[in-house]
């Protein structure tokens, strides 16, 4: 097992390594960084002096070196708008996006998890369409319209919830609903797919001769053995989720990561850019390691096969 | 005394798309408390949903239906899935054929084997354990204390066999059917685990119900035996009698196509019944096995034979039973 | 399950994928929406009552005609700056639809040849091309498809090409498997010996069986494509103002929205109809071309 994570973890920074790469010359290689530093109203020479001061004539090489090692020194630079430290920014935001990533996936398995079960249960029963539509509708609607129309409805209309701004629990449902349904589809059909493979197996049929009860049988036997591939896809869907934070933040005004990517973006801020990418594919790369790890250690033969 | 097991008119169907398949017509057999009753037939016979019917574990499409079904007198026909599911592990048991899947692969042999007697048992942990490990050793597990920690991919297919064996005789129930049983096991295991499972009968007084397509366990196991064709019973009694005088054509040829060392000259064909099982889809009409039978009449197409007495409890479906000579 | 009857009859057997429920119905649905929303693309310039870019503040924010104070000349109302919504609508359909393809095509192609080459040469290609995908797949896409529009300022054929860059992953992914699938068939095997090229072997043999799955991915992405770029557009990172994307007309729409909600229920509807039709489409070709299923 050890060794097996070992691997994995090898794996993982090498990724980050080269996502870190793309993300620096992304930036550096496509406009011109000293002149957004220097402003609309700078003149060539002094340009030049802020180049020359960032370091910006320099290889590129030599440039990423240095980067690099201030990064994992903690030091991302400072905001080119908020004039502040990245790194302090970035750490301001994060618990607003994590609470919000968290709500998302936290719906969507509490939508997810129990529909896919139902529906395996019954197949072509109108839970089975129901659960179908839903996730038929949930992959085709664009989660930006859809939280407008949350907005629209329960926010104005029906007054039952704050539209913007982050500062009670009532603010994050809308945006936790918006995001993470996006992500319910893929976990409901897994489950489906993962239950009924399950139920169709031989142990259950040893469950059901023993005589335990149904739901023991289902939740028991059947769920811990679909629920398997179902706790790999979450991870995934959580990283999808940090991603699409982006959108969501932005329309409901919640001061996460997001939607100061967004503003950073709009405001050429490029080290805010860089260091919310690098946090977000980092955050991704840990997730899919964790969900590489808790799927070898959830499944016995997996497990075996691992060397545990 | 009440028969342990009562069947009579059994009937199992499905529902397809081009008919009605009668997987299992007309079945009627009874078991008594100790005695063995061997199923035998060939793939597509019915034998394994004959047996699933009992436990009520059939397949949700199929529909089952029985004039009589009755444990220890008990109507299984009309019982709840709750009564059944009281009654599962605990008065009726079964054991499959497939030992490497039957396990759940996430639990620990002793998780599953100590659920099976919280189910049904109000028991002390340490005293459900200490009964978990003595029918492991039982059933002949070597170190079965640290079998309680492991998981079934760790155990060979012949100790998972035992394994579930002993899992289904945890609250020692009065009926066990076991459905070819030994088929996956290589034949060293086999002649093992049958006669664990005779040993078990006799010690816990068990009626037995052994599923097989195999005469050779039949002989060597049972008292009496039941021979399924195209989901009839067509012929049954008691085995010395169908061994030394069989009466159905089917049998006849099962029997045939058993080389017996000694009895057979070397060189000579071994015996076969030519032609296939008739497809199940629909009514029958006339005798199932007569497009096989060397000895059908006219007749036989016409009318479909039902058992013929031959003697307490022995019975043959066969027109012809009269002019076939013992 | 054990053999015979038994085996055979087990409830798996009879669990019916999803898409079944649907049937053909839902195949016949996304045709039809998909080939709507073509025509409405291809015919935009003969079924728009106005000019799409036409503004007329006199005439801002009118109902659609079933609403009160809807009239017959702008069936769909106005926008804010007085533009006949039917008319975008149209117009926006083209953007759609020549977003879908082209950057289904560019990614297509990348993610295609990527896969045939992991699949085919496996050993180091497949390793190096493996790892390429974990690192695309660490990258957040909305955000670096954000960041790199901005950086080169947005429009439309910069949309095209960065989601054309960023979106070749299930492609890969699909031709990876079908390829290394088909490697180890015997046909293939006898074509080497044969001595036939490896590219002719690459065209001849592997693309057709793939043809399937690579039109099931190329819905999905597509798909993708259509809503990631209505996502950039409804930033402001995507296509630029005056351009009718759909995504651009929500975005426009926001300070309007809670008096005049059709402005964001008829381009939303739009997308969403688009994009369902799009998967089902998908769904329906894989459910035609695997006659065993896939629950």
């Amino acid at each position: 097992m050890l060794a097996f994570a070992a691997k994995r973890l090898a794996l993982a920074l090498l990724v980050a390594l080269t996502v870190s790469l793309i993300s620096f010359f992304l930036v550096r290689l496509s406009s011109d960084v000293a002149a957004a530093i220097a402003g609309p109203n700078a003149t060539a020479a002094d340009v030049e002096a802020i180049r020359h001061q960032y370091g910006f004539d320099r290889p590129l090489a030599v440039q990423y070196l240095d980067w690099l090692g201030h990064t994992l020194r903690g030091d991302l630079g400072d905001s080119l708008y908020f004039r502040k430290p990245v790194l302090g920014l970035v750490l301001e935001r994060m618990p607003v996006t994590m609470t919000l990533g968290t709500l998302s996936m936290l719906f969507a398995l509490g939508l997810g998890v129990p529909l896919g079960v139902l529906a395996a249960l019954r197949p072509n029963s109108w839970i089975d369409r129901l659960a179908l539509t839903l996730s038929v509708v949930g992959q085709a609607m664009p989660s930006f319209w859809f939280g407008l129309l949350l907005i629209l409805y329960l926010g104005v209309t029906l007054r039952l919830l704050p539209i913007s701004g982050s500062d009670t629990w009532r603010h994050f449902v809308m945006p936790a609903i918006t995001l993470g349904y996006y992500a319910t589809p893929a976990i409901m059909r897994l489950t489906r797919t993962g239950m009924l493979e399950a139920l169709s197996a031989d142990y259950i049929r040893t469950a059901r001769a023993k005589g335990l009860r149904f739901g023991k049988v289902v939740l028991k036997h059947a769920l811990r053995n679909a629920i398997i591939p179902v706790v790999a896809l979450t991870a995934v869907q959580l990283g999808f989720v940090l991603g699409g934070s982006v959108v969501v933040e932005t329309i409901f005004a919640l001061n996460g990561m997001g939607y100061l990517a967004y503003q950073s973006i709009v405001q050429n801020d490029f080290p805010v850019v860089q260091a919310i990418v690098l946090t977000l594919s980092g955050l991704y790369i840990v997730l899919t390691l964790a969900a590489d790890l808790l799927n070898a250690w959830l499944d016995p033969r997996l497990r075996a096969a691992a060397g545990a | 005394m009440t028969a342990l097991l009562e069947i009579e008119g059994l009937a199992v169907e499905i529902p397809l798309a081009t008919g009605t398949l009668h997987a299992v017509r007309d079945v009627s057999l009874g078991i008594e408390r100790g005695e063995t009753l061997c199923l035998v037939g060939e793939s597509g016979s019915g034998k394994s949903l004959t047996a699933l019917s009992i436990m009520d574990l059939l397949p949700r499409r199929a529909m089952r239906s029985a004039r009589r079904l009755a444990l220890l007198g008990e109507d299984l026909s009309a019982a709840t899935e709750r009564r059944m599911s009281e009654l599962r592990g605990n008065r009726m048991a079964m054991v499959f054929q497939e030992p490497m899947t039957a396990l759940n692969p996430a639990y620990t042999i002793g998780n599953q084997m100590l659920e099976t007697i919280a189910r049904h048992r109000r028991m002390s942990t340490r005293a459900a354990r200490d009964r978990v490990v003595q029918f492991l050793d039982h059933v002949g597990i070597p170190a079965a204390g640290a079998r309680l920690g492991q998981y079934p991919h760790q155990l060979s297919g012949g100790l998972r066999q035992r394994v579930m064996i002993a899992m289904m005789l945890l609250c020692e129930p009065d009926l066990l059917i076991a459905d070819e049983p030994t088929t996956a096991l290589d034949v060293t295991l086999q002649a093992q685990i049958l006669a664990l499972l005779v040993k078990l009968q006799h010690e816990l007084g068990l009626g037995l119900l052994l599923i097989t397509h195999d005469l050779g366990v039949v002989a060597r196991v049972a008292q009496r035996v039941a021979v399924m064709y195209a989901g009839e019973i067509v012929e049954t009694g008691s085995v010395e009698r169908v061994f030394a005088s069989p009466r159905h054509p089917y049998t006849r040829g099962l029997l045939a196509c058993v080389p017996v060392p000694g009895k057979i000259a070397p060189g000579a064909p071994l015996g076969t019944i030519p032609g296939i099982v008739p497809s199940l889809i629909g009514e029958a009409a006339g005798c199932a096995f007569r497009a096989r039978c060397p000895l059908a009449i006219e007749a036989c197409a016409g009318r479909h034979p039902m058992p013929v007495p031959l003697g307490v409890g022995d019975s043959a479906r066969c027109l012809l039973l009269d002019s076939v000579a013992a | 399950m054990s053999e015979g009857l038994a085996g055979r009859l087990a409830p798996g057997a009879f669990a019916r994928g999803r898409r079944r429920i649907f049937g053909h119905a839902g195949f016949t649905f996304g045709a039809a929406v998909l080939a709507i929303v073509a025509l409405m693309a291809i015919l935009a310039p003969l079924l728009s009552p106005w000019d799409p870019y036409d503004q007329d503040l006199s005439r801002r924010l009118i109902p659609p005609i079933w609403q009160a104070r809807g009239t017959m000349e702008h069936v769909l109302g106005t926008d804010g700056l007085g533009r006949d919504y039917l008319s975008r609508l149209l117009y926006g359909a083209r953007i759609s639809l020549l977003i879908g393809i082209s950057t289904v095509v560019i990614s297509g192609l990348i993610g295609s040849t990527l896969g045939v080459l992991a699949g085919y040469f496996g050993g180091r290609v497949d390793m190096a091309v493996s790892f390429l995908l974990t690192v695309r797949l660490s990258l957040p896409v909305i955000l670096v498809a954000l960041a790199a529009v901005a950086l080169v300022h947005g429009s439309l054929v910069v949309v095209i090409l960065v989601l054309g860059l960023l979106l070749w992953d299930r492609f890969l992914v699909v031709m990876r498997s079908t390829t290394q699938q088909i490697r180890h068939l015997d046909y293939v095997a006898a074509a080497e010996a044969v001595g036939a090229s490896t590219l002719r072997i690459l065209v001849s043999e592997v693309l057709p069986n793939a043809l399937n799955n690579l039109i099931v991915v190329a819905t999905l992405e597509m798909a993708n494509a259509i809503l990631l770029e209505a996502a950039l557009s409804f930033l402001g990172l995507g296509v630029q103002p005056p351009l009718p994307s759909w995504g651009l007309m929500l975005s426009e729409a926001k300070p309007f929205m809670f008096f005049s909600p059709w402005l964001i229920t008829i381009p939303g509807t739009m997308l969403f109809l688009l994009v369902l039709a799009i998967n089902l489409l998908g769904d329906g070709v894989r459910d035609l071309t695997a006659p065993g299923g896939r629950g």
